[in-house]
């Protein structure tokens, strides 16, 4: 993965996304798909920016209280850090298997919870950083190559 | 003709600048300018949901006057499958198309028969669909123009295949060509539209390099002088209207992909449901789909903004018709075939993208304006009130980093500034 604490910023926006909130959810992907598309980036980026942004965006719905998003537009990258209030995960390198989820029924029984969150997210970015503590929340920082 | 052609005009006289297109378009394409609406030609899909709420009917269809169609030696008339949903219970297909013929039209045509031949090959092509996205109908003019401009990404998903009214031009024009002998472009194939949209494609051809048909009027210009038509048609027996319910179907959304028995496929209407299953397919959160079935109007071409009757009726009507036909006589194969074999159902060309300008075609500027466009937005009331003659606060704040608008057209800047 390359140096991303350097390249100079362009665009900073942040975002906060609720816990529980399903019927909301998406909102913030879609507002990045926006600016994304406002600037003329390629589609290709756009589309790989909002497919990660929104699973990452579901998972911050589906386990934690609540998120704050940022995201950034640089020279050479798009950075999208999100950051929650919540479950955390205990083994990530588990779930970043196809399939694996920790999804309750109820979440399952909306259309999500499928265990391919964290692994779609992996195939559509250049750089995935997940720090997370269990109780306390998790951090997923993804960057996409422009 | 540029890359841009409306389907639908404003007639300033009429128009008040009472804002409520400009609030309903899906596009926001719509900006009141000296008190009069306006179009933003490279925003605009041809929905028609201005005309639809416009209450000075300023918004006019762009569809031919009947009075164009002399310029043709011998006119044929193709209803919309939607123009059977237009009247009263008992009177069937073969009434109107009888009534049709006494139009100035030469000879009618019908298209819900078509319709069944285009079925036959679009299953076909299911048969053999094996791309993981869901293949998108290409039959709504709205929907084309919608992806082209709004989801240019998703325009290689359209059904490569002539429509049905398309089809229906060709197979009349060539067989009308042959048996009276006069030349094929001297034979008009017009077409009886429930919206201003199918003038789109006839003009800018989606699909062969020339349109196969040559017109397009509206089912209510012709309304009146059909109801009196058809009080005149006689019972001699001749039968003009061959289709069964399947064709008959096409008229309402999700009757076509039901009686085709395409397994996975979801039936949208309505140009804001459209929009948002179309950002669910951008995002890649359509999974298992194999056909997206999608009409910009409420109930499918009933629903059109050019029809008589509301749609929920004709939509009944047309339920009515498909069980009563249920159990015609079984396509005739050997015709669909024939036109396979014609290449009436293939392309020649592809929609292309056109999808909407960025802020700036310099990302650089691009960005900066994105920055200045929410910080001036920031600053507005962000109550939408409209009266600066663009739909939201937001649109505005675009308006003003392009340079289309001033600060001072939002009210509330513009009493600002005069107490300071």
């Amino acid at each position: 993965m390359q140096d991303h604490e350097t390249g100079e910023l362009l665009l900073e926006k942040r975002f906060s996304i609720e816990g529980g909130d399903f019927i909301h959810a998406g909102g913030v992907s879609s507002a990045i798909k926006k600016i994304l598309k406002d600037i003329g980036i390629r589609s290709e980026i756009i589309r790989r920016a909002s497919i990660a942004s929104y699973e990452a965006e579901m998972n911050v719905v589906a386990y934690a209280r609540k998120g704050e998003v940022t995201f950034r537009v640089t020279h050479q990258y798009l950075q999208l850090l999100f950051k929650d209030e919540g479950q955390g995960i205990e083994d990530i390198e588990l779930a970043m298997q196809e399939g694996y989820s920790t999804a309750t029924e109820a979440i399952r029984e909306m259309g999500f919870g499928a265990g391919m969150g964290l692994p779609n997210i992996k195939k559509n970015v250049d750089g995935l950083t997940i720090e997370s503590e269990v109780g306390v929340g998790t951090r997923v920082e993804m960057i996409i190559n422009t | 003709m540029g890359e841009y052609l409306l389907s639908v005009a404003v007639n300033e006289e009429k128009c008040t600048g009472c804002m409520k297109c400009m609030r309903k378009c899906p596009t926001e394409a719509i900006r009141i300018h000296k008190g009069k609406a306006r179009v933003m030609e490279d925003r605009c899909v041809d929905c028609a949901e201005c005309m639809r709420v416009c209450p000075n009917r300023a918004w006019v269809a762009r569809t031919y006057p009947l009075t164009s169609l002399s310029r043709f030696k011998y006119n044929i008339a193709l209803p919309s499958p939607a123009l059977y949903g237009q009247f009263s219970r008992d009177i069937l297909p073969n009434t109107i198309l009888k009534g049709l013929k006494e139009l100035p039209f030469d000879d009618v045509y019908d298209v819900t028969l078509a319709c069944e031949f285009y079925g036959v090959v679009l299953k076909e092509f299911f048969d053999h669909y094996r791309d993981r996205r869901p293949a998108i109908s290409s039959v709504c003019p709205v929907v084309v123009k919608l992806i082209q401009v709004k989801f240019p990404d998703l325009t290689d998903l359209l059904v490569p295949l002539e429509t049905p009214r398309g089809i229906a031009a060709m197979d009349i024009k060539s067989r009308k060509s042959r048996e009276l002998g006069i030349k094929y472009e001297d034979i008009g194939a017009i077409y009886i539209a429930p919206c201003p949209a199918k003038i789109i494609p006839i003009v800018q051809p989606q699909c062969k390099e020339v349109s196969p048909l040559d017109a397009a009027v509206s089912i209510a210009d012709i309304y009146g002088l059909l109801l009196s038509a058809m009080r005149k048609v006689t019972n001699k027996k001749e039968e003009l209207h061959l289709s069964g319910g399947s064709g008959i179907s096409w008229a309402i959304t999700g009757g076509a992909t039901q009686s085709l028995g395409i397994e996975n496929c979801l039936a949208v209407d309505g140009i804001d449901n459209v929009i948002e299953v179309l950002e669910h397919l951008e995002d890649e959160k359509l999974n298992g789909i194999k056909y997206l079935e999608l009409r910009a109007c409420p109930g499918g071409c009933v629903g059109g903004a050019l029809n008589v009757d509301n749609h929920f009726l004709a939509r009944n009507k047309i339920l009515m018709l498909i069980k009563m036909f249920e159990d015609r006589k079984p396509l005739d194969r050997e015709k669909v075939n024939e036109l396979y074999r014609q290449q009436f159902f293939t392309c020649d060309i592809k929609p292309k993208p056109l999808p909407m300008e960025p802020l700036d075609r310099d990302t650089m500027r691009a960005i900066q304006k994105v920055k200045e466009r929410d910080k001036i937005f920031e600053t507005l009331p962000r109550i939408d009130c409209g009266a600066c003659g663009a739909p939201t606060c937001r649109s505005l704040a675009e308006d003003i980093v392009q340079g289309r608008s001033a600060i001072t057209d939002c009210i509330f800047k513009l009493l600002e500034k005069g107490k300071a």
